[in-house]
């Protein structure tokens, strides 16, 4: 059992040095530097970029889509208890039962949600065209990893699995489109920082 | 090579770029030495056609304002 | 690779900044972002929708410079740049997308795929496949600022011939357009024509501005072409113009993407050489209005007249309310656009969009009995917005009818009914008057 949690916690390692090395080397590349005169505030930008600027209400795309989105937050939510968990493993012991059980829930509906995606991106006509292999193999990656965590929980037979798709999933990571993990905040200060500036968010009436 | 306008072109109603464009456009359909003549109403032509010869090498026989309100303009293709 | 080949490689690299790298790398394919985009609504099919757009240079990207795409090409859809690709990526980034950032608002992740589009275009331009008119009319520009003498005696006699029309619509015989006015506070830069100079000096001559009219237009096409070099080529004209005179402000005519050329991209160009204030018209009419230096009639357009935003203005440039503010002081029934049956949850939200324009729904009744010629929607700017309109108002019948901001005037720069027009009021007021208008027959031409 140990050298499986090892193996997971080597994934994890390997996963996060990955992120490290894509941040460092997107890091590396020029920022460019805007000197034209500020119209509104930037950090009220980037403050709602991470905030009000997320939320379903905030923009057409998620109310016209708000099933998809509230998957998406769902499936989302299911990953991170996931990493969490299997983080925790060595502590599984000290869990109170609700909390075992809340958990196992969490990651029953991510994982469900997860393979709602997975189905969508073949069904529907749109995602498939856009969905590259790697979408593909992501969404079931992370969806095997969060059932196999929510089972792992539940019944110790699923525990030795838990931790090789755990060692998987996370090596993967860096490597293809699950990296956007780490995008996403590089994505969403710009954005902040180019609305903020000009003054378009965060507005009362902003423009969607 | 002839003096007569080999295309007769209407820019009536166009506004700025669309005279340089449909030149542009129109310059290709002639040979090297043929003339197209045009008429604008745009005032901006004035001052296009000739910055657009100048920029592309044809030459700009004639520019003149007819009846205050268009604009006539000679374009030979050069090259 | 050949030479082509390898000059838009060598541009994609060179622009390959941390946005650039971040939109290329963080988007999740969720496809959500494809009803943003005008021209998925017009066209719902996948090549329309924004990340697919945006894929396309990916695979570029991804070839060049990820792991596992060069190991396992067919795992990221990765591939070299050869011709057909990049006349396919040019054709997608100039004739596919307007770079009006609908879809970066509308994803979670908010991915730039304008920016991509503008590198693509960068590509394009550096390897020489970028829509030779564009490079044509930036060179054009260029050569005006070169040397201007070879026009500016005629550009004089054209203004010469409007300051009479203008002092004939005012009935002000000192009313005037002054051109290089040495030390003047505002430096106006219109398009090239008339339409964009004899309105904006009717208003400023009623305000008693200390102006000045540029002898360069606005347009900037090296900034359509996202060619630095050539935009700032274009720029430099004005620059040098607005530094010669020791103006304090730049005033732009209504036109978007030359004011977001100005306001946000010519000071990082000219760092230190510029350094003023760069407003559009739209904001300097607000003020005049706010501050009483012209009086405007309220009731002046009688029909109701809602607002489509300007992606260049609005989205990108945070003018919202001053375009607002002139309309509900110009037009008696100034309306929002509100939900209806086109399907979106919201139209309310959904109505800040592209194209500063006006779209004036003129009823039925009055299209019947005036006997007015089909009403078009038409825009000068782009004519994409219009696509995106509910596909109800898109109906004929519904005569929707798409005008410029804030006044109306026939081809000619001159008021329809100018013979009717009172002369400025209360102190030289201008008045927006009901009438001085573009008609549609005018807006067929636009
Ligand atoms: S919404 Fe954003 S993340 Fe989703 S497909 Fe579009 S660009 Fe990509
Ligand atoms: S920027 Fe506008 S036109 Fe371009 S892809 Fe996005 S929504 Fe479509």
């Amino acid at each position: 059992m140990l050298i499986f949690q090892l193996l997971a916690f080597a994934g994890l390692a390997a996963g996060l040095y990955g992120i490290y090395l894509r941040y460092a080397e997107t890091r590396r590349r020029a920022l460019p530097v805007d000197k034209s005169p500020v119209k509104g505030n930037i950090s009220h930008g980037i403050a709602y970029a991470f905030t009000t600027g997320m939320m379903p209400w905030a923009k057409e795309s998620t109310r016209i889509h708000l099933i998809a989105y509230l998957r998406g937050i769902g499936f989302h939510i299911g990953i991170f208890a996931a990493i969490g968990t299997v983080i925790l493993s060595p502590f599984w012991e000290w869990f109170p039962p609700l909390l075992s059980w809340t958990l196992s829930w969490v990651l029953f509906l991510g994982a469900l949600l997860g393979a709602a995606g997975g189905l969508m991106r073949i069904a529907e006509h749109n995602l498939r065209g856009l969905s590259l292999p790697d979408d593909h193999f992501a969404v079931w990656l992370t969806t095997l990893f969060i059932a196999v965590t929510g089972l792992g929980l539940v019944n110790e037979a699923f525990v030795v699995p838990m931790y090789l798709v755990g060692a998987v999933t996370f090596t993967y990571v860096p490597l293809g489109k699950i990296r956007h993990c780490l995008y996403f905040f590089f994505s969403r200060t710009f954005f902040g920082k180019f609305f903020g500036r000009r003054g378009v968010f965060p507005h009362p009436e902003a423009v969607q | 090579m002839s003096d007569s306008p080999k295309l007769t072109l209407d820019f009536k109603g166009l506004l700025c770029p669309m005279p340089v464009v449909k030149i542009a456009q129109a310059i290709k359909q002639v040979q090297v030495g043929e003339l197209i003549e045009a008429v604008a109403t745009d005032p901006g032509v004035m001052a296009d056609i000739p910055a657009w010869t100048r920029s592309t090498g044809h030459e700009l026989v004639a520019l003149e304002k007819q009846d205050g309100k268009t604009f006539r303009f000679v374009v030979k293709r050069v090259k | 690779m050949t030479e082509t080949i390898e000059l838009a490689l060598k541009a994609l690299e060179a622009q390959l900044n941390q946005p650039l790298e971040t939109a290329l790398e963080a988007c999740a394919r969720c496809g959500i972002c494809a009803e943003a985009c005008h021209y998925y609504r017009a066209e719902p099919r996948v090549e329309h929708i924004p990340a697919h757009r945006a894929e396309q240079l990916r695979s570029v990207y991804r070839y060049e410079h990820d792991f596992l795409s060069r190991m396992f090409p067919v795992w990221t859809r990765a591939e070299k740049l050869d011709e057909t690709t990049l006349a396919n990526l040019t054709e997608i980034a100039f004739s596919q997308c307007t770079l009006c950032r609908r879809c970066t608002v509308n994803c979670p992740l908010g991915v730039d795929t304008p920016l991509m589009m503008r590198a693509i275009r960068a590509m394009a331009t550096a390897a020489g496949t970028a829509p030779e008119i564009l490079v044509m009319l930036a060179d054009a520009a260029i050569e005006k600022g070169n040397d201007p003498s070879f026009y500016k005696e005629m550009f004089l006699e054209q203004i010469a011939d409007m300051e009479k029309q203008l002092r004939e619509i005012t009935g002000d015989e000192n009313a005037g357009i002054p051109v290089e006015k040495q030390g003047a506070k505002i430096l106006y830069v219109p398009l090239a024509g008339a339409h964009t100079i004899l309105p904006p000096a009717v208003v400023f001559n009623a305000a008693k501005e200390d102006w000045t009219l540029s002898i360069f237009e606005a347009s900037n096409y090296g900034v359509f072409l996202a060619d630095v070099n050539r935009a700032r080529q274009v720029a430099k004209r004005i620059v040098d113009e607005a530094n010669r005179l020791g103006v304090k402000e730049i005033v732009i005519s209504e036109c978007g993407h030359a004011y977001a050329c100005y306001r946000w991209d010519v000071p990082n160009w000219f760092a230190g050489r510029f350094d003023f204030k760069v407003r559009s018209l739209i904001e300097v009419l607000a003020e005049y209005i706010a501050e009483g230096k012209i009086k405007v009639d309220p009731t002046g357009i009688p029909e109701s007249v809602t607002y489509h935003d300007s992606c260049n203005l609005a989205r990108n440039g945070g003018l919202l309310e001053e375009p607002r503010y002139v309309l509900k002081n110009i037009v008696g029934d100034f309306r929002e656009m509100t939900p209806n049956k086109a399907g979106a949850l919201s139209l309310r939200r959904r109505r800040r969009d592209r194209c500063a324009r006006r779209i004036c729904r003129t009823k039925n009744r009055r299209r019947q009995t005036q006997g007015g010629p089909n009403q078009k929607h038409r825009c000068a700017g782009g004519r994409c917005c219009v696509r995106e309109l509910p596909p109800a108002d898109r109906r004929p019948e519904r005569a929707l009818q798409l005008e410029r901001p804030c006044y109306r005037t026939d081809g000619s720069g001159r008021p329809r009914d100018a013979a009717a027009q009172t002369p400025a009021r209360g102190g030289g007021g201008a008045s927006f008057r009901r009438g001085t208008g573009w008609n549609s027959k005018d807006l067929g031409r636009v």
